[in-house]
């Protein structure tokens, strides 16, 4: 009969014992688990999303939000810059390349970005079937896009005002599906890209079409110019000296604001950061006491093993016998119990991921990392430290005193 | 054939246990008397290897009991000696077939069933092989004990005060049943005891003063 049976047998003679300590267990682990992956994922996001960005320019207002709305994709605009001055800057010569975005429209929840042919150069984007959008109100969309929107290439939507609901649906213009995006594994997944003009076409030119017809005819554009807005700029340097200088520049000579995106993204997650220390704590305290748990566990069966024990060494079973059975119990409770924590973990997280609104900080619960292997470690390694002093009287114990005891 | 010579075991200072020598041949059945304290549980732990004396030597089938390392001493006592406590005592996580074949595994032999159920037939408990032995009778405990004592086919059966707690009628069965077993495995049996009803049915008796 192998140890592994006998171990096996005895943990489950007493199963309210063993589901005690399984269940602990697993809870610190699924915790440790879900932080881990959130964690991951969140910081593999954020570098992804904008490893190619040096710096981005908007309207003034915080530059977390600047940041957050122009690559994230989460939060809400500060405001427009105008488009004069952002042209001004995107001649200068800190810039290798700068990308305009018009951000404020959504097709049920998906945002709609309007941009220029740089943005697809700068994420490195390819399509999986038809093209890039060229003219007014043809779109371009993400993978993801595709999939939960059921769009495909030919089909059109009318976009909505504001960034979540499809509220004042801008009934004038519908937009074209004309090529959708290869998965790109960021945030461009989760968009609508269009061309520049589409989102003006649907804001601040909607109410005087026929006027602007008119003006065009005039040769007035240039005066036309005066009223038009970007959201924002993504810039890249074109040289290290950019980084020191141009963001002052902004800052201190245009009404506008830079933010650097690895400065706001750093800042960002030391903020999360102490949630997820406290978090980590809390899950590394729980599995403190499992192990308590586990050792005092074993230590009291040891007690009212004793005699079970000595026969055993009776019927010929060496010291060193028991005294890996009493490990390989403490091992088996925690290997169990790390395992279901681990699976707990990427279940529970993958839950949280199907009711979270937001599309671009979505977690995903079947990725697995290899960190997992040090939490499967940890649990073993509880597992053989609870049992360790239990194993060594058991290995210790005089059986003759105990034969002779009962 | 088991011998022992010139054994003496000392718990401390002023309590010192001296052993006469005892020479007993292969098939023999002894009884081994004394009064509680006379040292009976002392000697039987001597002979089978759990406890080392402070002095002499215990031969069994020509093998040096303490001469053996702790490892090797484990697993020949495995082997060659099987022992039924005054206790009937079985793991209760396991049932009555899983107690037999832990008893072979532990002395290192392969398990075999054929074997299980030839031992459990010839006491009468086949059909309680799949009991648990929180199911069975102190008397069907006992007689699972002496399976297990036999399994292995031991060259030397040692049962300690197994009739001390019984009632005249079942102290015949259980005494009946070692001596049954022992020579149905060959196995040379010593019943140690203070009990004063087993003493007729032995003549060969290894008295404690």
């Amino acid at each position: 009969m192998s140890p592994f049976k006998i171990s096996w047998k005895n943990i489950w003679s007493k199963p309210l014992n063993a589901s005690l300590n399984i269940l602990l267990i697993a809870s610190g682990t699924a915790i440790l688990t879900i932080l881990l992956l959130a964690s991951t994922q969140i910081e593999d996001k954020l570098e992804k999303n904008s490893k190619d960005i040096d710096l981005v320019v908007g309207a003034k207002g915080s530059p977390l939000q600047l940041i957050l709305s122009s690559i994230y994709y989460i939060d809400f605009p500060t405001g427009n810059i105008p488009m004069n001055e952002a042209k001004k800057l995107m001649k200068s010569p800190f810039v290798k390349c700068a990308v305009p975005l018009a951000l404020g429209d959504n097709y049920n929840g998906v945002r709609i970005v309007g941009t220029d042919s740089n943005y697809i150069s700068l994420y490195g984007l390819t399509t999986q079937s038809g093209k890039f959008w060229d003219a007014d109100l043809e779109a371009t969309i993400g993978a993801n896009v595709a999939k939960e929107q059921n769009l495909k290439v030919g089909d059109t939507f009318f976009g909505g005002h504001g960034l979540t609901e499809m509220k004042d649906e801008h009934k004038d213009h519908a937009y074209k599906v004309v090529g959708i995006l290869a998965p790109q594994q960021n945030v461009t997944d989760n968009l609508i890209l269009t061309a520049i003009g589409s989102v003006w076409k649907m804001h601040g030119d909607e109410g005087h079409t026929e006027e602007e017809h008119h003006d065009h005819e005039h040769g007035t554009e240039a005066n036309h110019d005066e009223d038009r807005e970007f959201t924002s700029l993504l810039i890249q340097y074109r040289s290290s000296m950019a980084v020191a200088m141009f963001p002052m520049m902004v800052n201190q000579t245009t009404n506008m604001q830079a933010a650097s995106p690895a400065q706001e993204s750093t800042r960002l997650f030391s903020l999360i950061g102490v949630g997820v220390d406290t978090l980590q704590w809390f899950a590394v305290l729980i599995m403190f006491i499992a192990a308590i748990s586990v050792f005092v566990n074993l230590y009291n069966s040891l007690k009212e093993r004793s005699y079970d024990l000595a026969i055993m060494r009776t019927l010929g079973a060496s010291k060193g016998k028991l005294f890996s059975l009493i490990i390989l119990e403490g091992l088996i409770l925690t290997l169990i119990g790390t395992l279901i924590g681990i699976a707990l973990g990427h279940g529970i997280l993958h839950l949280i991921g199907n009711y979270q609104e937001s599309s671009q900080a979505k977690m995903n619960g079947l990725l697995f990392i290899n960190e997992e292997f040090y939490l499967l470690a940890a649990g073993l390694l509880i597992g053989i430290v609870a049992a360790i002093i239990p194993a060594i009287q058991a290995y210790q114990s005089n059986i003759s005193k105990i034969l002779a005891k009962n | 054939m088991i011998s022992i010579t010139s054994v003496s075991h000392q718990y401390s200072a002023e309590q010192a246990l001296k052993f006469a020598d005892w020479q007993v041949n292969n098939g023999e059945q002894w009884l081994l008397l004394g009064q509680s304290g006379s040292g009976k549980t002392t000697l039987l732990h001597i002979l089978t290897g759990l406890l080392k004396p402070t002095a002499g030597e215990i031969k069994i089938n020509d093998t040096n009991l303490y001469s053996l390392s702790s490892k090797k001493l484990d697993e020949f006592r495995g082997q060659h000696i099987g022992i039924v406590f005054q206790k009937p005592h079985l793991i209760k996580s396991l049932n009555i077939t899983e107690n037999l074949i832990l008893a072979q595994s532990f002395a290192g032999l392969p398990t075999d069933r054929n074997r299980i159920q030839e031992v459990l037939a010839s006491l009468d408990m086949a059909h309680k092989k799949n009991a648990y032995p929180q199911e069975l009778s102190q008397g069907q405990l006992q007689r699972v004990t002496i399976a297990r004592a036999v399994i292995n086919k031991p060259t030397l059966l040692i049962a300690d005060e197994p009739t001390s707690s019984l009632d005249d009628k079942n102290a015949e069965a259980v005494l009946a049943l070692l001596k049954e077993q022992s020579e149905l495995n060959k196995a040379t049996l010593v019943v140690a005891t203070h009990d004063k009803r087993v003493k007729d049915a032995f003549n060969l008796t290894y008295s404690l003063s």
